[in-house]
């Protein structure tokens, strides 16, 4: 069975931490319930054209994306971010909100299986 | 009282991932005590605990960064706030620092180690503020009117009553007086307890410095303007900018300079050595002098319209033997000061030695007394400082004897027992000095009109 590409790392977490788990598991937790439903709010936004909103929430999701280092969509998280607000390329934002979308869930299944959530 | 050792630290962020990895990693440091907050709201309804710190996302969901910062400083402007954003819009964070917020961080990897220096440099500066609070208040109470100048004589008590009214206002002070009376006392005495004791006192020696500089120490000079000017430097004036300026030994400046002097006190205003610029300056004046200035105007040493400028509220500070039983309350204070400070156990005058400080006309006056209850307090071995620790000799015996008035047994007293501290308390040779029967010493010593050295012995006098 091939095992998935790791979307995420916690270099920079555990940097912090300095070896609690706890603090790394409450943060794991807590992108569980916040992360998905704030991504899946911008996708909406997007295929409703509320392209403000959706640079925002694309503002919002950022940091979180970069703290766990998930490479993949930190161009993307960025463009949606920008075009959204400038109100540019609205077709292929839609295209980059499901990207993210998709990668940020892969990512909460990822977390739960890693810290047995 | 606040813990001063805990420092209040908010963090403003709707984002609760980043909110929960900044709270932990500040509360790493013990001393910090961190809230959290989602929203403006909640945040603004805490303010009133006045955090030391505060940490604001800039897009916050129910009211934007530049309205809160404002919030922020009209409520608590001691508050430092950091704006930590995902923008890295450099037109923004200029802005924001201009309206009063002390950084600006962007949310990257590096965000948390930036966020943990400035906190750790903004708690220093807070300290170093407190501390110069504090520094500012004991120095308030040192020179505190009742605390700075000592006696209760009515000279003195004169003198109070004036220095109250200058403290009142911004009028222009002289003190005169001899030397070592206190006049650079009085004057920090009236800045510390007027409404500018919270800016800066100047003092400035004129008879210190050397004529062909002290145009420039007081007024500054430009870069080059001299040999030796290798940069620009502020003079007094500036330096004691909305603050006191204390011109000393004011009686020694030159002529010319009066003139210079003059213009910058009307125009309030001065150019600086090798400058066109006219720069305003707001200073309070309070000059000094040991010299009788009117004499000077009048040999033509001093200028009258200056003489004028600077007399404002005179204050004139009497000679300590003008101060009737002050010597001996100065005494007192003097000797409790300096036992405090060397760890000595208190003590106290014998009545012999009151009677040799109230005898003696201190010429050197109050710095004078200092100096021989510093030394007195040193000699005597003993709780009592007795008349013989007392080292009260001086240069000019006529001159002293002359300055205060005196009753012919007095200065006759007086006389004998110069005399006999002089010449070792030998009574035989004091006798033959002044032609004087030996007897009429000893009736003196007996009468303790005059006083000898504790191992004066009636006995083996006698057998000489």
């Amino acid at each position: 069975m091939e095992t998935a590409e790791k979307l995420y790392d916690l270099k920079q977490l555990e940097e912090i931490a300095a070896g609690n788990n706890d603090f790394l598991t409450a943060l794991a937790r807590i992108y569980l319930n916040t992360i998905p439903d704030t991504s899946a709010e911008m996708v909406e936004a997007a295929h409703a054209g509320e392209w403000l909103k959706a640079s925002k929430l694309a503002h919002k999701l950022k940091s979180t994306i970069d703290s766990l280092n998930v490479h993949s969509i930190a161009k993307e998280i960025r463009a949606i971010e920008v075009d959204g607000k400038n109100k540019v390329n609205t077709e292929n934002i839609r295209i980059l909100a499901v990207k993210v979308d998709t990668v940020i869930n892969k990512v909460a299944e990822q977390l739960k299986k890693d810290f047995s959530l | 009282m606040k813990n001063p050792k805990t420092f209040k630290v908010f963090i403003v962020e709707d984002d609760l991932w980043y909110s929960s990895m900044l709270e932990y990693y500040l509360s790493l440091n013990p001393d910090y005590v961190i809230q959290k907050f989602d929203t403006a709201k909640s945040f603004l309804s805490k303010l009133h605990e006045k955090p030391d710190v505060v940490t604001l996302d800039y897009s916050l969901p129910d009211m934007n960064g530049d309205k809160l910062l404002k919030q922020i400083k009209d409520t608590s402007p001691d508050t430092k706030v950091i704006i930590i954003s995902g923008q890295e819009d450099v037109k923004v964070a200029l802005d924001l620092l201009k309206k009063g917020a002390n950084d600006y961080i962007v949310k990257d990897e590096d965000a948390k180690d930036k966020l943990w220096n400035t906190i750790i440099n903004l708690r220093e500066n807070i300290q170093l503020k407190q501390e110069i609070e504090t520094l500012k208040e004991e120095v308030s109470r040192k020179y505190d009117f009742g605390n700075a100048i000592i006696g209760s004589s009515p000279v003195i008590q004169r003198v109070f009553s004036m220095m109250e009214k200058a403290a009142r206002t911004n009028i222009t002070v002289s003190v005169t007086g001899e030397t070592g009376t206190g006049k650079e006392l009085v004057a920090k005495s009236i800045h510390y307890n007027s409404p500018r004791k919270n800016l800066p006192f100047v003092a400035v020696n004129l008879a210190a410095i050397p004529r062909d500089l002290l145009e420039s120490e007081l007024f500054g000079h430009e870069k080059g303007a001299f040999t030796g000017a290798i940069s620009r430097r502020i003079g007094k004036f500036e330096e004691a900018s909305k603050g006191t300026l204390f011109l000393d030994e004011i009686g020694e400046m030159d002529i010319n300079m009066q003139a210079k002097l003059l213009r910058a006190l009307q125009e309030k205003e001065i150019v600086r050595v090798g400058s066109n610029e006219v720069v305003k300056v707001d200073v309070r004046i309070i000059v000094a002098t040991h010299r009788n200035l009117l004499e000077m105007v009048k040999n033509g040493t001093f200028r009258e319209d200056l003489y004028y400028r600077v007399l404002g509220l005179p204050i004139h500070l009497p000679a300590l033997r003008e101060r009737e039983n002050d010597v001996l309350i100065i005494a007192k204070h003097f000797m409790d000061n300096f036992c405090k400070e060397n760890n000595l156990p208190r003590k106290n005058l014998s009545t012999e030695a009151k009677k040799k400080l109230m005898g003696h006309a201190f010429p050197g006056n109050v710095r004078e007394l200092k100096s021989v209850i510093d030394l007195a307090c040193v000699m005597a071995e003993e709780k009592e400082i007795e008349a013989e620790h007392l080292n009260v000799m001086s240069q000019n015996m006529m001159s002293d004897f002359m300055l205060k008035e005196a009753t012919l047994k007095e200065f006759t007293i007086k006389f004998i027992q110069f005399y006999l501290d002089k010449y070792n308390y030998d009574v035989l040779k004091v006798a033959r000095k002044l032609d004087v029967g030996k007897s009429t010493i000893y009736r003196m010593i007996q009468n303790k009109e005059v006083f000898v050295n504790k191992k004066f012995s009636f006995e083996a006098s006698f057998m000489n």
